[in-house]
């Protein structure tokens, strides 16, 4: 290291004295105080103030941050957490889509706002309509519908999934549209499961009254009775005489999240009791915590799936309505 | 004081000892940086008052510290040499360029003796030495004794004196 201008900063000891604070019992101070000895000590006291220094920016940067984490932390209030989730699972996100034109009688055109209803994740929303028409929506579907039914025809547009209580108005006909069904009720209650995307399954399932499904590239519109259930893929389509229930299972209960840390034991009981089957597991499995949400979707099959991608485990139907849970080796 | 106004007077008053000393105790910047946002965070929800705490600065460094030992990610060695380069706050304008040169010099070469000290001799040596810190306070730092502090800068300095002669970094 280079040697430094002021012979005493090159002493360790001196630098350790000025450091200390300069005690009077060592040889140091009986030094005589030349300009030299000054300035030394002058200089150790300038390192001792030197330091590394955040510049302006940084510090602002991080009283910032301070900040808005303890804004955060104040939104995380139980108030305002109860408020959010009011938010969220009560309504809605509410908003206008835009001026659109509903109907036009002669030469006046009347415009009708239409208002869109997106159902929060992970739960189900109902929806009441103006005309007494009762929606549950499963999580994350859109219904599209005009903010005043005039006229003949009431129209909605759906992305998701939805069941509709439709009222009976006389002289009007309810539709509910989608990227590619069409359905055309007057008074009744059906499942409509519809997707913006062409590779998935689009389906409608009548329970009562009957409706008919107009979908692309078919003239003739399909009449659907009671427990029939139709299923729309690649441009073809199926008519199928189902069990309602065994599809409507994701409106039954609106608590159809499994949340917090649960055995495969208890998970079992949920399923069990969720899906009206039966759920047995082994009991070198039974004890195997999960933790997070298990959205019970609505066919159990899927729910199965995906807690077999969770935990290690997997199940067996055994074709009576029991299904087994083993330990996976994997 | 509003609890708001008492975090910004500690701030702006103890930010730049505080990040100096994250660094010279062989911690990354940007830890150091999380650490004090955590600590002026503590500060800001806690509600403390200023009266409520005798000693700020040793509750400061205290907390400072312990959020770095937790995080404990410290510097490789081949990083600790970029401390020399650091900025250094700006001394005294009256001071000329080549005093400043010395100083710096000086100052560097401590802190790279500094680094090669056991964690807590390290950090009393550099609390008495470039934060002037009474061993009262260096003490409730470290959470020891007055008597302990004392000995942990006294045994800090032996093992100086010797490191310096190995290290060659001073010549007699």
């Amino acid at each position: 290291m280079a040697r430094l201008k002021n012979r005493y900063l090159n002493d360790f000891d001196f630098v350790l004295w000025v450091m200390q604070g300069q005690g009077v019992d060592e040889k140091w101070s009986l030094e005589p105080k030349s300009d030299d000895f000054e300035e030394a000590v002058r200089i150790v006291k300038d390192a001792q103030r030197r330091r590394p220094a955040l510049n302006p920016e940084e510090k602002r940067m991080i009283m910032r941050r301070v900040r808005q984490s303890y804004q955060e932390r104040h939104l995380k209030t139980p108030v305002m957490q109860g408020l959010k989730y009011a938010a969220l699972s009560l309504v809605v996100v509410l908003c206008t889509l835009g001026i659109v034109k509903l109907m036009t009688r002669g030469s006046v055109e009347e415009t009708v706002a239409m208002v869109q209803f997106v159902a929060p994740e992970g739960c189900v929303s109902t929806l009441d309509l103006e005309d007494g028409t009762k929606v549950w929506l499963s999580g994350g579907t859109r219904l599209s519908y005009p903010e005043h039914f005039n006229g003949d025809d009431r129209k909605v547009n759906l992305v998701g999934e939805a069941f509709f209580d439709v009222a009976r108005v006389p002289g009007s006909s309810f539709m509910v549209e989608s990227d590619f069904l069409g359905v055309t009720v007057k008074g009744t209650r059906f499942n409509m499961k519809t997707s913006p995307k062409p590779t998935e399954t689009q389906s409608v399932l009548l329970v009562e009254g009957s409706v008919e499904v107009r979908m692309p590239m078919k003239e003739e519109a399909v009449i659907l009775h009671p427990s029939e259930l139709l299923s729309y893929h690649n441009s073809s389509y199926l008519k199928l005489e189902v069990n309602p229930d065994d599809y409507l299972g994701w409106m039954k209960d609106k608590d159809n999240v499994l949340s917090g840390v649960n055995t495969i034991h208890e998970i079992a009981a949920r399923l069990s009791s969720y899906y009206g089957i039966s759920v047995v597991c082994d009991r070198n499995v039974e004890n195997i915590r999960c933790s997070g949400r298990l959205i019970l979707s609505s066919n159990y099959l899927e729910t199965l799936e995906v807690l077999k991608c969770v935990a290690p485990i997997k199940y067996t139907d055994d074709g009576n309505g029991t299904i087994h849970l083993k330990y996976n080796i994997q | 004081m509003e609890q708001n106004e008492v975090t910004n007077y500690l701030y702006v008053k103890y930010v730049d000892e505080l990040y100096a000393f994250g660094l010279a105790m062989g911690y990354r910047k940007d830890v150091v940086m999380d650490g004090i946002h955590d600590v002026f965070f503590r500060v800001l929800s806690s509600g403390r008052k200023l009266e409520d705490i005798s000693n700020w600065k040793a509750y400061l460094f205290r907390a400072l510290n312990n959020r770095l030992i937790d995080s404990s990610r410290l510097f490789s060695n081949r990083e600790a040499a970029d401390l020399e380069d650091a900025d250094r706050v700006p001394v005294d304008p009256g001071t000329d360029n080549d005093d400043q040169e010395q100083a710096a010099a000086v100052a560097a070469k401590l802190l790279k003796l500094i680094q090669s000290l056991p964690y807590k001799q390290r950090m009393s040596l550099y609390l008495r030495f470039f934060c002037e810190m009474s061993y009262d306070d260096i003490a409730s730092v470290l959470s020891c004794s007055n008597h302990a502090a004392r000995m942990s800068v006294s045994k800090g300095i032996q093992n100086l004196r010797k490191y310096q002669k190995s290290l060659d970094l001073w010549q007699d």
